[in-house]
């Protein structure tokens, strides 16, 4: 436990450093992609030992360089943490071999972007300091708009310059609440601030952090900014960004509320307010969407809901469920975006039913459909049921049993949005014959041809332009729902 | 479709069954980490020594 404890700041150190040199190395892919694969790797296996060396309830810290308390910044470990840093550095790993597989990472400095960005979630998972949580935040956030702007959906800026905004201006009042809190308290230091939110107004300044991380986060009604950001990202960087920032955020939302709040039940029944409503909007918003990726973004914003109903009620069972959901939906959205984005790069962007009976042709990727589909609705025997039943029993023994009734309801929307998924992409009538080609990518290219089927919805005849830089997908492949659109548009 | 695409999501599908059939080491964890959460004692102590 002792040596883990000053290797803490290597996790913030080790990404950084690399990520810097990843930007001046020469252009070698395969040397990215192997300094990249070996440090998430790095970030996992360190994550597995501080998790080991938690589990049984220790906390590891360390001031970096020794400083005393009020210089040094202070890392600090637990079980939470490490948790939540082993579910995020596995989906950081899996995210980045996908973005190999899929040719995204020969996008420039996307390797050394993934390691700042895990870096800087390392960071925020482990500081114990207001102020340096939020630098962290931003140094998770810095890599992310590159990685957005490099890899965003058929060029598209409205949504990168959507997601930067809101991220700036959220920043911007989460510094706010953190200098209320040192002119109040005289101290950010998380530790020192334990129970402080008894205080009016430290408590007030605490909101307002709470208040910018709920934006991170994504909650109603604060939500709309998720979903159409990460629509236009590409896929990995969706799943990437799903297990990674809104986790980070819902983390940040159990500490503060633990260490300074101290589940105190004015600020819990908030927070249970805002979590049911989220979870609600989320599941619903997500029945009338068309597209795979934009109905399964409205599945995280409900997800996130679901999560905070944990910390919301406060009780250890409520608790421990919660975190249990955080983990794994954190599993559970990473993959459904990332089948999603294999469907995408295969069959190009779109509407559900330009991609159907799937089923009949792409069983590995119909497998891990059907996985995560049934893990987020809550059946056994996946993650997703003893998540969902630990939250309704914990639920029902704090009283709550509306809520117990509420996360039931919800879970057959999810039920109802799986299905709508499984109906048109996976078990639907193909629209038209589709050829699949060989792919120099060793991807697949579709080529669609014109036949009319009874089943082809209505569509605009209106030719819209399609911007030249959309020409080029990741990878050196020609976008798919390009062609689609063009003959669709022809019709 | 290549295998390498969809072999991400397969792992995070199969790590998703496998916390499902061991669901018991998982809560423990959680059952840990709620304890942290629950009891700030520790990880005031751990920080600023108090």
């Amino acid at each position: 436990m002792a040596v883990l404890e000053p290797l803490l700041p290597l996790f913030v150190g080790a990404p950084l450093l690399l990520g810097g040199v990843l930007f001046v190395v020469p252009r070698s892919h395969p040397l990215q992609v192997i300094i990249g694969f070996g440090s998430l790797l790095a970030v996992l296996g360190g994550a597995v030992a501080v998790l080991l060396a938690t589990a049984n309830g220790n906390v590891l810290a360390h001031q970096v360089s020794l400083w005393p308390e009020g210089i040094a910044i202070p890392f600090v470990a637990d079980a939470f943490s490490a948790l939540i840093l082993v579910a995020a550095s596995l989906v950081a790993v899996l995210s980045f071999q996908y973005m190999v597989a899929s040719g995204e990472s020969r996008s420039p400095f996307i390797p050394a972007m993934v390691l700042i960005l895990i870096g800087g979630v390392s960071g925020a998972l482990l500081t114990a300091d207001l102020f340096n949580l939020f630098v962290f935040i931003e140094v998770m956030l810095l890599p992310s708009y590159g990685l957005l702007i490099f890899l965003s959906k058929r060029g598209d800026m409205a949504g990168t310059r959507l997601y930067v905004v809101v991220n700036l201006l959220a920043s911007t009042l989460f510094l706010a609440g953190v200098g209320l809190i040192y002119a109040i308290q005289g101290t950010v230091n998380l530790a020192a601030l334990a129970g402080a939110g008894d205080d009016p107004a430290t408590a007030i300044a605490a909101a307002v952090m709470l208040a910018a991380i709920a934006v991170k986060a994504a909650v109603f009604p604060v939500h709309g900014w998720l979903t159409r950001a990460y629509a236009v990202a590409s896929p990995a960087v969706a799943a990437l960004f799903s297990g990674l920032h809104t986790k980070v955020a819902v983390y940040i939302v159990y500490r503060l509320s633990s260490v300074i709040f101290e589940g105190d039940p004015a600020w819990m029944t908030a927070i249970l307010v805002i979590a049911a409503i989220t979870l609600v909007v989320g599941a619903f918003a997500a029945l009338g969407e068309n597209d795979i990726r934009s109905l399964l973004l409205f599945q995280m914003v409900s997800g996130i809901g679901f999560i905070l109903i944990g910390i919301a009620l406060f009780t250890p069972d409520a608790v421990t469920a919660g975190i249990v959901y955080m983990v794994h939906h954190m599993v559970v959205m990473g993959s459904l975006l990332l089948t999603a984005s294999a469907i995408e790069h295969t069959y190009g962007f779109g509407l559900l039913y330009r991609v159907a009976g799937l089923r009949t042709r792409e069983w590995l990727v119909t497998a891990a459909f059907v996985i995560g589909a049934l893990s987020l609705v809550g059946l056994p025997p996946f993650s997703g049921f003893v998540a969902k039943y630990a939250l309704v029993l914990a639920s029902a023994g704090a009283g709550q049993v509306a809520i117990g009734a509420l996360l039931v309801i919800v879970s057959l929307f999810v039920l109802m949005a799986m299905m709508k998924i499984w109906a048109e992409v996976f078990n639907g009538k193909r629209h038209g014959d589709v050829e699949l080609l060989p792919h120099k990518s060793d991807c697949a290219r579709e080529r669609v041809s014109t036949t009319p089927t009874a089943s082809t919805p209505p569509r605009s005849r209106t030719r819209r332009p399609v911007p030249s830089n959309t020409a080029t997908r990741p990878g050196g492949s020609t976008g798919a729902m390009e062609t689609l659109t063009n003959i669709g548009e022809r019709e | 479709m290549s295998g390498w695409l969809i072999l991400p999501a397969l792992i995070l599908g199969g790590v998703s069954v496998a916390l499902g059939f061991g669901a018991e080491l998982l809560v423990q964890l959680a059952e840990q980490a709620s304890a942290s959460v629950m009891d700030t004692g520790d990880y005031v102590e751990a920080v600023i020594g108090r």
